[in-house]
């Protein structure tokens, strides 16, 4: 399937060419973050009634720079996020969910924001075709910060601050607070790539081959791109008495990003 | 009330920049925003993730040899396979069938109190048609008919959330399609789907497509549909000006152009529901009357 600006001129007709595609993405979406099946149904209806909303004005716009299925990936991918904000406020992944992938999230949301305890946390999650063993789900769940739905940050009061992340406590406020903007400046210092690279490699432990391919980049010569940068990051660090381990702590700090 | 973020990168821009088709400044402008920004960089991970997934199981490949493929991956999306075929051999004639189908849909469900049988009786699928061996011509177009009336009672069937009756005439519409090379295992996949007025468009014009015979797809769609609204106790439902008549004026001329004269009883009937000179009695005769004249 492409489409390019002169299919738009039906944009109606290419809703319905799209539909397969847009509703395998609100799937991709859903399992991404273990929706349970009912809210899933909500957010794909909701998604799709925006894609038809002003006349299919998203499709509309769509002027055939890239392809129509990355295309409709971002739009849903931003969808997911309004509606995720507008229904439950701008709820904050810790630095530790995030480093346990969406999943992680999921259940900190689960436990932390809904309050739900971590039978119920597994329940829903197995609901929504999570296939991680219970024993792992609760393993996952001992790693996350224990924080209060009180800390939910709503969409109208929006603030930046974070609450304090326990994997960092052995740093004293005055410590992380003097390393943090080391680290930031030093980070400040690579290309832009570069500290793409650094956040999408230490703070969301993703591989080197995703980063490659999300990135379209060489995979072999990242290798050596990384430990060069991971090289001058330690150097830096160490010569401030930062251990590797509270480098990667201080790395997944997100107030100090 | 959504409030959007002002610094989101522009959609289709970091589209092409994830598909590698950004030229390098506009590339070296996404990097730099990603960069700087912890919500630009949520945005262009969480798109990155999905686009990457997409592709890894979807193929970009010619249609022939994507259905195979989505199959052999298991997917289960036969909409995927409905729709390459709609998109191939269907779009350009979709008006009538939209029609159509949205009389199907607009089919007042609500009005079912438990299930479909329990509030038309029982047989209300089974529309009585002609047992008689046609030529093989007919048999397509007889065919067609058959899955365009079991579309439509599937459809209401889905609407009234009667499942065990959506379930019984997806079988039945799996089985009319047997027959059709490809489109069996597609429609057994289809027994869940369909909840959405979208998907049920969408399935509607993939299965007229595979029917092959899109006038008397259309002929058995609407008949089913009439025949359940006539059930319902719609009095008013063929009045002369009335939507579905003008769809039947649309639907007779195709017939007329393209049917055998195997189709002449059945023109015969349908003809008489366009005069608007009957009793909801005689409508209902006249109907099935219709639908039993379907060469088989």
């Amino acid at each position: 399937m492409t489409a390019t600006p002169a299919t738009v001129d039906n944009p109606e007709r290419l809703f319905l060419e799209l539909l397969p595609a847009i509703d395998r993405i609100l799937e991709i979406i859903a399992r991404k973050n273990a929706l349970p099946p009912a809210d899933a149904d909500e957010f794909s209806a909701w998604a799709r009634t925006r894609l038809t909303d002003k006349d299919y004005a998203i499709l509309r716009k769509f002027a055939g720079r890239s392809t129509i299925q990355t295309y409709l990936s971002v739009v849903l991918s931003n969808l997911f996020r309004d509606y995720r904000n507008s229904v439950w406020g701008r709820w904050r992944p810790s630095a530790a969910a995030l480093r346990l992938g969406p999943l992680g999230v999921r259940l900190e949301e689960l436990i932390s924001r809904d309050g739900c305890s971590l039978r119920e946390a597994i329940g829903a999650m197995r609901n929504a075709d999570v296939t991680l063993a219970d024993r792992e789900i609760a393993q996952m769940a001992a790693r996350l910060p224990m924080r209060r739905a009180d800390q939910l940050v709503s969409i109208d009061g929006l603030s930046n601050t974070l609450p304090a992340n326990p994997d960092s406590a052995h740093l004293s406020d005055e410590e992380r607070e003097q390393v943090g903007q080391a680290l930031l400046a030093a980070i400040d210092t690579l290309p832009q790539e570069d500290q793409v690279l650094t956040r999408m490699r230490f703070w969301d432990n993703l591989s080197i081959a995703d980063i490659a391919r999300v990135l379209r980049l060489d995979q072999k010569p990242l290798y050596r791109r990384i430990e060069s940068i991971q090289g001058r990051l330690k150097s830096f660090l160490a010569l401030r008495g930062v251990t590797e381990d509270r480098a990667r702590d201080i790395l997944s700090e997100e107030s100090i990003w | 009330m959504l409030r959007m973020n002002e610094r989101r990168i522009d959609e289709e821009t970091l589209a092409a920049f994830l598909d590698g088709t950004l030229p390098n400044e506009e590339r070296s402008n996404v990097l730099r925003q990603v960069a700087q920004s912890p919500e630009a960089y949520e945005e262009f991970l969480d798109a990155a993730r999905i686009a990457d997934t997409l592709r890894e199981t979807t193929p970009s490949v010619a249609p022939r040899r994507t259905r195979t493929r989505w199959r052999r991956l298991g997917l289960g999306l036969p909409l995927l396979a409905a729709a390459s075929i709609a998109g191939v051999i269907l779009w350009p004639s979709t008006r009538e069938a939209s029609n159509v189908i949205a009389l199907a849909q607009n089919l007042p469900s609500a009005k079912v109190v438990g299930s479909v049988e329990g509030t038309l009786g029982a047989g209300w699928d089974v529309p009585g048609w002609s047992v008689l061996r046609g030529n093989s011509t007919s048999q397509s177009a007889g065919s067609a008919a058959r899955i365009g009336a079991s579309y439509a009672m599937w459809v209401f069937a889905r609407n009234a959330n009667d499942s065990t009756a959506a379930r019984a005439l997806s079988e039945r519409l799996a089985s009319l399609l047997s027959s059709i090379s490809g489109a069996g295992p597609s429609m057994r996949a289809l027994a869940g789907g369909g909840r959405e007025p979208q998907q049920q468009q969408v399935i509607g014009l993939a299965l007229r497509a595979i029917a092959g015979d899109t006038a008397t797809f259309d002929v058995g769609a609407w008949l089913s549909t009439t025949r359940i609204a006539l059930q319902l106790g719609d009095n008013g439902y063929l009045a002369r000006d009335a939507e579905p008549i003008k769809v039947l004026t649309a639907i007779t001329s195709a017939l007329d152009a393209n049917a055998s004269s195997e189709w002449d009883e059945c023109r015969k009937h349908l003809r008489l529901l366009l005069t608007g000179t009957h009793t909801p009695q005689e409508a209902a005769e006249a109907v099935g009357a219709a639908l039993k004249a379907i060469p088989l």
